[in-house]
């Protein structure tokens, strides 16, 4: 600076002074101006120099944590707690592994932290479980014996679906109707023992009872209705209980009807003389014993004179379908 | 990922992300919201989720969950009292997990959240860089730190007992 000091430039100077930046000729200019000027001095506690702490240091782990390639450098009391962390954490190489080992020989005293490093492991508490995972799910739950009923329907589906290819059902259909009594009148005398022949063929039609089953369910049927069932099939008495007939829209049968041999089950009355097998016997067994009620599935082809179908039933429930081998109908 | 596969996602880690989230909020009623709330937002998006990727898609879901709930409680005051409470040593006698207990209430929340997912679940730190939307050097960063600070508490813990 070197020029003379006075009132409106002694502060720059003062500054520099403090700060241990002035010169010694400025120096010496400034003190012989403050002597003039004593009031413009200021005391040291007026004038904070702040200096760094040097004992405030970012530590050898943490800068580890900054540098690029940290686990190139080499091993050393600074930085061990970084390579402690590393090893639990398994990041360190095959090379590294071994030369943090030759440290902790060297220091054992470093050992002592691994092992607290080793213990500071969370390990899962398995016993904490979820208590409402169901309420989570979501879509349509079906029951496993729903499933196999479903597949088991499906397949009788299928197989009735495939029977009814196999016959012509407008010709069947005509068969009935108007001659009706005059079939069974005639199938009657000819198939019946002749003892039972010996009595008027028309009371034994007269005291025929025709039960039908719709939907599942068994009504009688009053012989003025005769129409609507397909009388085909039976050849004598004994078979008219077991013989069933077919509509076009359910299996219907004819049998005596008295109270020795009305029976409940409708199902294996009429189907009791056919040779019916069940080709999925293990999984109707399995439904069977999975919803504790009685499954059956059976299904048997149209021969010549032998009537084909399925029948399907859970428990009280049951379909079924008889069908007709095309040439028998023909035949007739 | 088609309804089946959900159902199987929530039975194979609704106990993991309920631990993930009781160990962050220390409250089981809470917890199981912020469960139920994942599982929804992920049951939302079902049909753009892959299969394979949904137990980091339930995590990254339910991490976010919880520093909502976090804040939303801070906001009300109530997350620090039961945080403090919980963190506050109860018992004298030596025990390594309850003491790991209470270090890991004294972490920071990110701290926490990665070093349960790196201990709990098991996953590496670009799995976890990807759940808590970090890099993965400031996963590997956090993970240091939470281990030196859990080591530091047991350690002045075990001089204390």
């Amino acid at each position: 600076m070197s020029e003379l000091i006075n009132i409106e430039n002694y502060e720059s100077y003062y500054l520099d002074f403090l700060e241990g930046n002035l010169n010694e000729n400025d120096t010496a200019l400034l003190l012989a101006f403050l002597e003039e000027n004593p009031l413009l001095k200021v005391e040291d506690s007026e004038f904070s120099v702040f200096s760094p702490d040097d004992s405030i240091q970012f530590d050898g782990f943490s800068k580890s944590l900054l540098k690029f390639q940290a686990f190139d450098q080499l091993i050393d009391a600074d930085n061990i707690e970084f390579f402690l962390i590393a090893s639990i954490e398994k990041q360190l190489s095959d090379a590294k592994t071994k030369e943090l080992q030759q440290f902790l020989v060297k220091n054992p005293a470093f050992l002592i932290e691994l092992q607290q490093y080793e213990k500071a492991h969370l390990i899962a508490d398995k016993s904490i479980i979820y208590p409402d995972k169901q309420k989570l799910k979501r879509g349509i739950f079906i029951p496993m014996y729903a499933r196999f009923l479903t597949a088991a329907a499906g397949i009788a589906l299928f197989f009735g679906i495939l029977n009814l290819n196999q016959i012509d059902t407008p010709k069947v259909i005509a068969q009935g109707k108007n001659t009706i009594k005059a079939k069974v009148k005639t199938e009657v005398e000819k198939e019946m023992p002749n003892e039972m022949i010996a009595a008027n063929s028309a009371d034994v039609i007269q005291n025929l009872t025709f039960r039908r089953v719709e939907h599942g369910k068994e009504k009688l049927i009053e012989q003025s209705q005769f129409e609507n069932i397909e009388p085909l099939g039976f050849k004598s008495p004994q078979k008219l209980n077991n013989q069933p007939l077919l509509n076009d829209i359910a299996v219907a049968y004819i049998k005596p009807f008295s109270a020795e041999n009305r029976s409940d089950d409708f199902s294996e009355s009429s189907f009791a003389a056919l040779e019916m097998k069940n080709p999925i016997q293990p999984i109707t067994s399995r439904i069977g014993e999975a919803i504790n009620q009685q499954v059956d599935f059976k299904t048997t082809k149209a021969a010549h004179k032998k009537p084909g179908g399925f029948l399907f039933r859970i428990g009280k429930f049951e379909i079924s379908r008889k069908v007709y081998d095309n040439s028998s109908v023909a035949a007739k | 990922m088609n309804s089946k596969e959900y159902n199987i996602a929530v039975d194979a880690y609704s106990d993991n992300v309920y631990r993930f989230a009781l160990k962050h909020l220390k409250n089981e009623m809470s917890a199981k919201d912020i469960v139920q709330d994942t599982f929804l937002k992920v049951w939302l998006k079902h049909e753009e989720i892959q299969a394979e990727k949904v137990k980091s898609y339930l995590f990254t879901t339910a991490y976010h969950c919880i520093i909502d709930w976090i804040n939303k409680e801070k906001r009300n005051g109530d997350f620090e009292k039961v945080s403090d409470n919980l963190s506050s040593p109860k018992r004298l006698e030596f025990d390594v997990s309850d003491i790991l207990e209470e270090a890991l209430n004294r972490l920071p929340e990110i701290q926490k959240a990665v070093i349960l997912l790196r201990d709990y679940e098991g996953y590496n730190y670009a799995e976890i860089a990807e759940i808590t939307k970090l890099n993965e050097s400031q996963v590997k960063v956090y993970i240091f730190r939470a281990r030196q600070a859990l080591k530091v508490y047991l350690k002045s813990r075990e001089l204390v007992s």
